[in-house]
Formats: C-alpha cells, sequence, structure tokens
C-alpha cells in the first residue's frame, strides 16, 4: 500500500484504472535500477538515498512511464530493507537538552555568536565530546542508516507495485464484489478475514462460483470510504482463489467509478498468503496463547480455529485446545453484561457436541458475577492459562508427555457426500462417532471442499475436490 | 419485544421500527434487521419512549465506573458556560484559549459523573487532559493513541486513533467531549461523532469556524454553540492584559531583487491569460493548470520563491536577535512557518525547537524544563499552537505566519494565561513592502471579532 499521491491511476467514462506494469522489459529494468540504488547505498540515510531518484525518474519519462512509479517503487523496496539508528558520538536528546539548559542559565538566551561557542565549549567538556558532534546534534536530524538492502527480485518489486497500486485506488473504494471459485481453505481465509476486519457481506450462488458483496455496518446508511483500507486487505486473499474477479465501487467527485480486474492478470501480482492481523485484537488474547501453550505442552493450541456451525450461524471462536480426539473451544470477552453472556451461551450451547468455556474479565464487568453459567471462568487483569487449566483438564484429562497423533476416525459404510448439504453430511458422520466439531476437518480430509460463502448449514453444499 | 443493539458504529433494530422512528432506519438485509447510524441513538430512545413503546436497551455497555461527583470549582462566566450546556447536555463552548475551557469540561464530567471520553487533536493535550482528569477528578484516564489502547471510566483518546477505533469505542461511553471541536467536521473525524451513541456531547474551541463552511454540520455532530466570549471581552480581568507589535524587517538588496523578479514573472502570467486570483478556489485552479501546463508551473513556483524570500528575510534573524536580547529574562515562544527554518534558529540561539519531527522523548523533556523554568525559550510551527498550556509564558514572535485568524488567536493565546500584574506581548514580525503585510492585516481582524 501507497501514500495516495503516489497512486497512479487514470478515470474513463465511469471507470477507473491503475497503472500495472508487466513483470518484465522496461518496468523490470527500472525496478532493477531502484534495487541497485539500495545496493549500493548501506550507510547512507533516506533522504541521501532518494537524491538518487531524481535520474531515474527521468529515465522513467524518457521511457514513457509516469515518473510516479519510480518513488512507489522506492518506497516499496525501503518497507523492505532494513535501516538501523546511526552511531552518534553523544547520546543526541540528551546533548541538546545539556545545550538548552546551559545557554538558559548562562544567558537566558544565547543571543552573540560569542555567549553561543561559550556554552558549545563548556557542554562539549562536560559530556566529554567535542564542539562538532554537538554541532552535527543541533545541525540535522539524525536519520537512519541503511543497514540491509531489501532482498527482492526486481520482478517481484514490479509485482508488489501492481498489487500496492490496486490496494492504494481500493483505500477510497466504498463497496467491494469479489466472484471467486476456489476450495474450502482459501474460502475459509477469506471469510474469516471479513470477519476480522469488522466487514459485512452478501453471498450468492453464481454460476460454479459464489459471489461477494462486501462493505462495512454503516455503509448502508452513509456513502463511506470508512472500509476502503480493510476492503484493500482482502485483495490478495482473493488473488489465492482458483478464478477470480473484483469489482470496485471508488466514489470521486460526487459520482461513482468502478473498477474491475480478474485473474486473467493473476501473473501480474505476487502471491500472499498472509492473513490480516485482527482489527481489535487484543492484548489479553496474545498473553493467554503464549501462558496456555507453555503450560500444557502437549495440547494442541490453535487461535481462531475453524469456523463452527451453530443453529444457523457460523461462529469463529478466539481458541481451541485439542488433547487428541478431545477439543474445547475458548472464548474470551471483555465487556459484559449478564444479558450478554447469558445470549452467548444459549447461542453457544446451541453447538451441540461442542465443549466451549467462556472466560470472562470480572473488572470490565456490568453486572456482577454471581450466579454465572456453567463453565464461565472468571478472571481479573489478564487472563492466564491458568485460570483455565482445571476447567479445560476436565474436559481433556491429563496432558500427554508428547503430542498424540490424530485419531482415525473408521469411515467405513460412509455414503458419498457430494451434493449434499453439510447439515446431512453431519448428520451421517454423526452416526459414526465423528463429533460435530471434527465434522468440517473431516471433510476436509476425505477430499470434499466446503465453500464457506453462506452460513446457511442447510444451503452449504459438499463437492469432491478435483485436486486430490 | 423490541430490541436496541449495538452493532460496530450502528445501531440494530430487532423487530419491526415503530412509525415514531422508522425514518431514522433502514432495512439491513445482510443481518435482517433495521440499521441506524449510532448517533442517533438518543433520538430513537427519546421518541420510543415518548411514544410508549416498550423495548429492551443493549447499546451502551460502559466499563464499570467508580467516577464520584466532585466540585470542580469555577469562575463566573465558567458556571454560567456549563448551566448553559447542562441545559441540553450537548453543544459547543467558545471561549478563548486561555480561558479555562478544560474546568468547564471537567465540571460537566463531574456533574454527570458517567464514562467519558475526551477526543484531542495531539499527545501534548493528552498529557494535559489525563493531568486534568487526575487532578479534578480523582481518577487515572485510559489512554487511546500514540501506541497506547486502553478504556477506562473516563478516556482521553487521540482524533486519528478514535477514527480507527470508532467501531469499538463507540458503545462504552455515554459523554464525549471534543477538544478543539474544528476539527471534527472533517470527512473522517466526524466518524467519530456519528458511530458513537454517547447521548450526552460536548465540543471546545477557540473558533469554531472553518474555511470550507463545515462548521455547519457541529450543531448535528455535538449540538449548537452554546455560549460564546471573545478575547477581547476577557482581557485584564481572566487573560492577561497584551499588545500586538508589528516589527518591520527589511530585505536584503538581492532579496527585493530577487522578489521583485519573482513577482513580476508570476503577475505578467496571469495577466497573459486573463487570469484574476481572488481566493483559494482560484489559486487551487492555477495548482490544477500547473500539472500540464508548464507556463503555469513557473508561475506558481514564482510565486512560492516569493513568498518563501518574504517569510524568511534574512534580516528577520538580525530582528529576532534584538527582541530576544530585549526578552532575555522573559519566557518567550518563537512561531516560524517552516521546519529547516526552526531548526536553524534553535541552532543559532541555543533554544530548543518542537515540530512534529521532533522524538516523544525530547518534547517531553523540553516541556518539563520549559514549565520548571530550566529554559525560557521555545521555537515551534504549528505543533504548539492548540491548547498546549505553556504556563506563564509572556512574550510570542510570529517570525512568519499565514493570514489565518485561528492560527494567530492560538499563537497569540498562548501567552495569556493569565498571571498577577502580567502584560503580555505578541510581536509579528514583517517583511515591509512584501504581501506580508497585508497577511499581517488580515490576521489581525482576530482581535476584533473574537473569531
Amino acid at each position: 500500500m501507497l501514500p495516495s499521491n503516489l497512486l497512479v491511476a487514470r478515470a474513463r467514462r465511469g471507470r477507473i484504472e491503475p497503472l500495472l506494469l508487466e513483470p518484465s522489459g522496461l518496468p523490470v529494468a527500472l525496478a532493477s535500477e531502484v534495487l541497485e540504488l539500495f545496493e549500493r547505498g548501506v550507510g547512507k540515510g533516506r533522504r541521501e538515498l532518494e537524491e538518487g531518484l531524481a535520474d531515474l525518474e527521468e529515465l522513467a519519462l524518457e521511457l514513457g512511464l509516469d515518473l510516479r512509479v519510480v518513488r512507489a517503487m522506492f518506497t516499496l523496496a525501503a518497507r523492505h530493507a532494513r535501516f538501523e539508528p546511526p552511531k552518534a558520538p553523544v547520546d543526541p536528546v540528551k546533548a541538546r537538552m545539556e545545550v538548552f539548559e546551559e545557554a538558559c542559565r548562562e544567558f537566558g538566551v544565547a543571543v552573540t555568536e560569542e555567549e553561543r561557542s561559550t556554552v558549545l565549549r563548556r557542554v562539549a567538556e562536560r559530556l566529554g565530546c567535542s564542539v562538532e558532534d554537538l554541532e552535527s546534534v543541533l545541525g540535522g536530524y539524525l536519520e537512519e542508516v541503511l543497514a540491509e538492502p531489501p532482498a527482492l527480485k526486481a520482478e517481484d518489486l514490479v509485482r508488489m507495485l501492481n498489487l500496492s497500486m490496486v490496494q492504494t485506488l481500493l483505500f477510497k473504494a466504498s463497496q467491494l464484489e469479489v466472484v471467486f471459485r476456489s476450495d474450502g481453505a482459501t474460502a475459509k481465509k477469506l471469510l474469516r478475514a471479513v470477519k476480522r476486519l469488522g466487514l459485512l457481506y452478501v453471498a450468492e450462488q453464481l454460476g460454479e462460483g459464489v459471489r461477494l458483496t462486501v462493505d462495512g455496518p454503516a455503509s448502508l446508511l452513509r456513502q463511506t470510504r470508512r472500509y476502503g483500507t480493510r476492503l484493500a486487505k482482502l485483495v490478495p486473499l482473493v488473488m489465492l482463489a482458483e478464478r477470480w474477479r473484483i469489482r470496485a465501487r471508488v466514489p470521486a467527485r460526487g459520482r461513482d467509478l468502478f473498477f474491475e480486474l480478474g485473474d486473467e492478470k493473476s501473473g501480474l501480482f505476487p502471491r500472499v498468503e498472509e492473513e490480516p492481523e485482527p482489527l481489535f485484537d487484543s492484548e489479553v488474547e496474545r498473553e493467554f496463547y503464549r501462558s496456555i501453550s507453555s503450560l500444557a505442552r502437549g495440547w494442541r493450541v490453535e487461535r481462531e480455529p475453524e469456523p463452527l456451525v451453530a443453529g444457523n450461524k457460523v461462529l469463529i471462536p478466539d481458541f481451541s485446545v485439542s488433547n487428541g480426539e478431545r477439543k474445547v473451544y475458548i472464548e474470551i470477552l471483555g465487556f459484559w453484561t449478564k444479558d450478554y453472556l447469558e445470549r452467548k451461551m444459549q447461542k453457544l450451547r446451541e453447538l451441540r457436541g461442542v465443549n466451549i468455556v467462556v472466560a470472562v474479565n470480572e473488572e470490565l464487568a456490568c453486572s456482577s458475577v454471581k450466579d454465572l453459567p456453567h463453565d464461565v471462568v472468571v478472571f481479573k487483569g489478564r487472563l492466564r492459562g491458568a485460570d483455565v487449566y482445571p476447567v479445560l483438564k476436565r474436559y481433556l484429562g491429563e496432558p500427554p508427555e508428547e503430542p498424540r497423533e490424530e485419531v482415525e476416525y473408521r469411515l467405513e459404510g460412509l455414503p458419498d457426500l457430494s451434493g449434499r448439504t453439510l447439515s446431512e453430511a453431519i448428520r451421517e458422520l454423526r452416526k459414526l462417532g465423528v463429533p460435530e466439531s471434527e465434522a468440517v476437518k473431516v471433510l476436509e480430509k476425505l477430499g470434499y471442499g466446503v465453500d464457506w460463502t453462506t452460513l446457511d448449514p442447510d444451503k452449504l453444499v459438499l463437492k469432491k475436490n478435483k485436486r486430490r | 419485544m423490541l430490541k436496541l443493539e449495538w452493532s460496530a458504529g450502528t445501531i440494530l433494530l430487532r423487530g419491526s421500527p415503530p412509525p415514531s422512528v422508522a425514518p431514522y432506519f433502514r432495512f439491513d438485509p445482510r443481518v435482517k434487521g433495521y440499521r441506524a447510524l449510532a448517533i442517533q441513538y438518543r433520538w430513537i430512545v427519546e421518541a420510543l419512549r415518548e411514544a410508549g413503546v416498550e423495548f429492551e436497551d443493549d447499546v451502551l455497555h460502559p466499563p464499570q465506573c467508580k467516577l464520584q461527583a466532585r466540585e470542580v470549582q469555577l469562575r463566573d462566566y465558567q458556571e454560567e458556560a456549563l448551566e448553559r450546556w447542562m441545559a441540553g447536555r450537548r453543544g459547543v463552548v467558545v471561549l478563548p484559549t486561555g480561558a479555562g475551557k478544560t474546568m468547564v469540561a471537567l465540571a460537566a464530567i463531574a456533574r454527570l459523573a458517567c464514562p467519558t471520553l475526551i477526543v484531542v487533536p495531539t499527545l501534548e493535550l493528552m498529557d494535559q487532559w489525563e493531568e486534568g482528569v487526575r487532578r479534578h477528578l480523582g481518577v487515572a484516564p485510559g489512554r487511546y493513541g500514540g501506541g497506547e489502547k486502553e478504556v477506562g471510566c473516563v478516556t482521553v483518546a487521540t482524533y486519528d486513533s478514535a477514527y480507527v477505533n470508532a467501531e469499538f469505542l463507540g458503545d462504552k461511553f455515554e459523554l464525549l467531549v471534543f477538544d478543539e471541536v474544528h476539527h471534527l467536521p472533517s470527512p473522517g473525524y466526524r466518524q467519530v461523532a456519528e458511530l458513537s451513541a454517547a447521548p450526552w456531547r460536548m465540543g471546545l474551541t477557540a473558533t469554531p469556524e472553518r474555511e470550507d463552511g463545515l462548521h455547519e454540520l457541529l450543531p448535528y455532530l455535538v449540538g449548537p454553540v452554546v455560549y460564546r466570549r471573545g478575547v477581547g471581552e476577557m482581557a485584564g480581568k481572566w487573560l492577561a492584559e497584551f499588545d500586538v507589535v508589528r516589527v518591520y524587517a527589511e530585505m536584503s538588496p538581492e532579496e527585493r531583487e530577487e522578489y521583485e523578479r519573482l513577482t513580476r514573472t508570476y503577475r505578467s502570467f496571469l495577466r497573459k491569460r486573463g487570469l484574476r486570483i481572488r481566493g483559494p478556489r482560484d489559486f487551487e485552479r492555477l495548482a490544477a493548470l500547473s500539472v500540464k501546463d508548464p507556463e503555469a508551473r513557473e508561475a506558481l513556483l514564482a510565486w512560492y520563491r516569493a513568498r518563501r524570500i518574504a517569510l524568511h528575510a534574512s534580516s528577520k534573524m538580525e530582528v529576532l536577535e534584538e527582541l530576544l536580547a530585549r526578552h532575555r529574562g522573559d519566557k518567550v515562544l518563537i512561531f516560524a512557518e517552516h521546519g529547516d527554518v526552526v531548526r536553524r534558529i534553535s541552532s543559532r540561539f541555543l533554544v530548543p525547537e518542537i515540530t512534529y519531527r521532533t522524538p516523544e522523548e525530547e518534547r517531553r523533556a523540553v516541556m518539563s524544563a520549559f514549565r520548571k523554568g530550566l529554559v525560557r525559550a521555545i521555537v515551534t510551527s504549528k505543533v504548539l499552537e492548540e491548547g498546549v498550556d505553556v504556563p506563564d509564558a509572556n512574550v510570542a514572535v510570529i517570525l512568519s505566519g499565514t493570514a489565518s485568524r485561528r492560527e494567530f488567536v492560538q499563537r497569540l493565546g498562548r501567552v495569556l494565561r493569565p498571571r498577577e500584574g502580567k502584560r503580555a506581548v505578541v510581536y509579528e514580525v514583517v517583511t515591509s513592502g512584501t504581501k506580508e503585510v497585508e497577511i499581517s492585516r488580515k490576521r489581525r481582524k482576530a482581535l476584533k471579532g473574537g473569531q
């Protein structure tokens, strides 16, 4: 993603198109030049590195490319480089404060040149450095210097640039439409990202694929760019699908422009598998993950495990902890009221065959902690592994010395499930002793694809993945 | 039964909306419920109650609060401002910088004793409000912004952070206080107000008016102006007496020649194209023209360079030297337009600078040293304009500045904190025979209108 002044895009007849470059020929030559700047620039500050850009900008113009491309490439490459603080002769902040306070003590303000040199001489003596050292600390900002050039190939830099151009354009988008066809794992990633980013979608079946229309809660009420940055984060995940197409609505000067892109352009983009970080991830969760993982080494702890089907909803709990075939989910609540908690428990109880422990923060409670429903763990301050360990043990038994093999279910007699709904499949599996919580995993192992594009398990249709 | 729920900056209504509130809602097919912006919460609840409709309310989820009502000592005009605001618990209080707007807000928080979010433009102001909350309300506030994310019964957040986290913060507070509320109407920041369900809202500023006219949104976002006093009405009793002195700097002959050459280039371009620059709109058009038209670009560049020469005439440093010599024992704030000029002044006179590039650690050290009197001058660009308390500075030097009345009033306000027998002085250093004289005339209008 780039600062918006580096976006090169062109609007015509109601459409807007960002500049996309082929990862070959001229653009790659230009990218190599930019990377070369870094190769030669170890030890230099950022500003000094940037001085080399003027020549390249001229080169870009001559080659018929927009000169902003050069600065955009530089920006991206710099993000993959390592900079470190320069070796300063003295601690800059400390030295500067010494100088200012000495000047004030002696003269109020060092008005004359002479007074100025007196102050510098004295402070230099006191700090054991030279007057020149002090001058350098007073005169300019000590910039970080390049320690390690980016480990990037020129072609990759061009691809990254293309992705960044698309994403930067999407910052201003009010809505994103995604049509895709993919295996279940990829679809799940995308849906999980939608949830993590606090976005909403409507899904429709579209031939073999699915169409998602994604925007945010307030989009219904306001034409807003609030969700643009988050929509942009979905793009790399969409590009992982077998077939994909996106269409974005970008409001500009009182009208809507449209941007479209499809998998015929896949070759122009990098493959980025990273999922976006949850928007409101709390420190609580991160710390808990660390402490429970170290407490019970034999148990397997997973953050944001697979989605659970509860009634007609899909729910992604914060954690799952499993010991062989036994598994418990953990949901952490910060702010809560008793009503809220009860509703949550009610919803969770609809997940039959699933064990859930809800951890609630006592200090953030809006109502009394007394008479909480079963399987609620109350904690103070930060949730620690030890707080839930006893409850988990009740479900999971002692942690084994070594992590155990995953259970193999005996699945003889399981009919072909292609074309059946997820609800039906779960029913079939339950007959064979597979708990609901494991159903999706087992199905995927058997090579069934589940497209997580509707949240209604009665409508989710299974199909055999061709790949396996 | 009808039910209202919180949903990421909006309110969801389960059931079908009765006619009294129907206009607020739209059906959302994504969740099969009715949705309204969170800002409407108060009106929705009032309308439902008035119509005698029973409903369950699960919109606000405030942190548990142990805020105890305290008495905050107010001056008569502060008391008056508070009473006016209390009448509807919504609205903007306009008071000149230095008149103690903060105290009005703290008294309001103490009166309502409810979970409160205070939104401020800078980290300095965050520190300052934290201090105020501790001292006058007896609680340590949560901080949200500058890398910190902590919600307390009273929470201080920056506009940026409140914008990014609006979905998360919107259901946790009953009262919103917007410091320097003239920032709020911008398209991004206004969402802080729109996506919050807090029924009570207070805005504080010395100058609510914005050049783009967006202040017209303030009545919707926070409420109408409920109280207003200008700087002229208050000097002498509640603010320090002050003088504004214009000091002229001369350009060197070389600078004069260059200035005139550049101005000629600019003017002759305008004449040739039959263009007239009457306001910012016309100027924007020129800037747009310059993208494709080399002559326009040259003209624009000439204008910038001429302006720079006027703003930074070399003799301004000499003028500054004289002024500083005259005020060695005083507490002085120096304002300049460009970062590199600020740096030059800092290095030449050995006074600390505060700009947006100053590292956090140094910024705090400088402010604390200034308060303790260990340094007695600071040079700054725009950072110190807003709200920051520099307790007893009594001299301001505006070495270069714009025509903005707000900027002027804010810079002025930095030296107006009252003290027994204090008389403040503000110097405007202006290059004679340039546009800058006009600039100075424009901003001084602020002294009359109180805005």
